[in-house]
């Protein structure tokens, strides 16, 4: 009984030493604060081995996925070839995450938010797969303009040596739809933040979570309003910067 | 671990990455997508992975004892509503 009590306590301090390598993929190791505080309620920090997640059991899916992407890492992850599958994450309390069940027939895709494509290595990559990681997405806009974002962050992070890249969904409106026995929230948009270090730039952008083929560029100050979450890591004298586009950067 | 078509809802073939991924289902797969195959190793090693999917496809379906010329399309599962709580 006692070793069963020496090896949770050992268990608990290592978790908790280990915890605040989760900052590794945000700038200046300072991730994501959620300035509204109703957002707050049953959040938990997941960190995986490429990208971290601050999950809620409200919305039963992430507020934010964080990850830090080099050059080197994304020439890797082009080489990737794998079958992954998708999974519930077993570190979150019954009844906070999403089940696979909820997205049968739901009419929406398993939307990442920190992308496969994105993950460097095996391990990574199969972790991308985590429904923690995951938000109800339309599914046209999923694999059309979804889809093109990605690879223009991509690019763009490839090109300037590294990125800081931040995703989430945003839930607007006085009701939201759910999907599922869980009820796990349905985004009314998704935003993604970009922060270049070395060419001192950054940006967000927003989709809605329809069948569109529109996004919308976005301050990250405007972001920062919009969506209750702020991004400290970034400096402020660059977060009223707005591009032309994601093709002109 | 190889793709085996139709046998679950929850895996998917990643092929360089995002640029091509193959999602199984039992009943409909997903192909999604642009691949640019280069004549070299890394090319050949995509193209094999999506043979592979695509073998398996193909057997599944001439192998099946009745295949309907259309799939029913399924009824939606129930949606739900709630009053936003970050308002």
């Amino acid at each position: 009984m006692h070793t069963l009590l020496a090896s949770l306590l050992f268990a608990v301090a290592s978790y908790a030493s280990a915890a605040p390598s989760c900052a590794q993929f945000s700038p200046s190791s300072e991730p994501p604060v959620l300035s509204n505080a109703k957002l707050a309620a049953k959040t938990r920090l997941l960190c995986y081995s490429d990208f971290a997640v601050l999950h809620s059991g409200i919305t039963h899916g992430p507020l934010w996925s964080a990850e830090h992407l080099t050059s080197a890492h994304l020439r890797a992850a082009k080489d990737n070839v794998r079958t992954n599958r998708f999974f519930e994450d077993a570190s979150l309390p019954p009844g906070e995450g999403a089940r696979l069940a909820d997205y049968k027939r739901s009419g929406y895709d398993r939307g990442h938010m920190s992308p496969a494509g994105d993950r460097w290595d095996a391990q990574a990559m199969a972790e991308s797969f985590s429904l923690a990681n995951m938000v109800p997405q339309n599914p046209v806009n999923n694999r059309r303009l979804w889809a093109h974002i990605e690879e223009a962050v991509r690019r763009v992070a490839s090109e300037s040596g590294e990125a800081y890249v931040v995703t989430g969904p945003m839930f607007n409106g006085s009701q939201l739809q759910t999907i599922g026995a869980t009820g796990v929230f349905v985004p009314t948009q998704l935003f993604k933040i970009v922060y270049l270090p070395s060419r001192k730039l950054t940006f967000a952008v927003v989709v809605d979570n329809t069948a569109t083929n529109q996004y919308t560029v976005r301050t990250v100050h405007e972001l920062e309003r919009a969506s209750g979450i702020k991004f400290p890591g970034i400096p402020e004298s660059l977060k009223d910067t707005r591009i032309g586009g994601l093709n002109g950067v | 671990m190889a793709f085996k078509a139709f046998a679950n809802d929850t895996d998917v073939l990643n092929i360089q990455g995002d640029a091509l991924t193959v999602s199984n289902d039992p009943t409909r797969i997903v192909v999604s997508g642009t691949l640019e195959v280069t004549r070299d190793k890394a090319g050949l090693k995509a193209a094999l992975a999506l043979q592979q999917a695509v073998d398996s496809i193909v057997n599944v379906l001439q192998n099946a004892a009745s295949l309907p010329e259309h799939v029913a399309e399924e009824p939606p599962a129930p949606t739900g509503s709630v009053k936003n709580p970050f308002v």
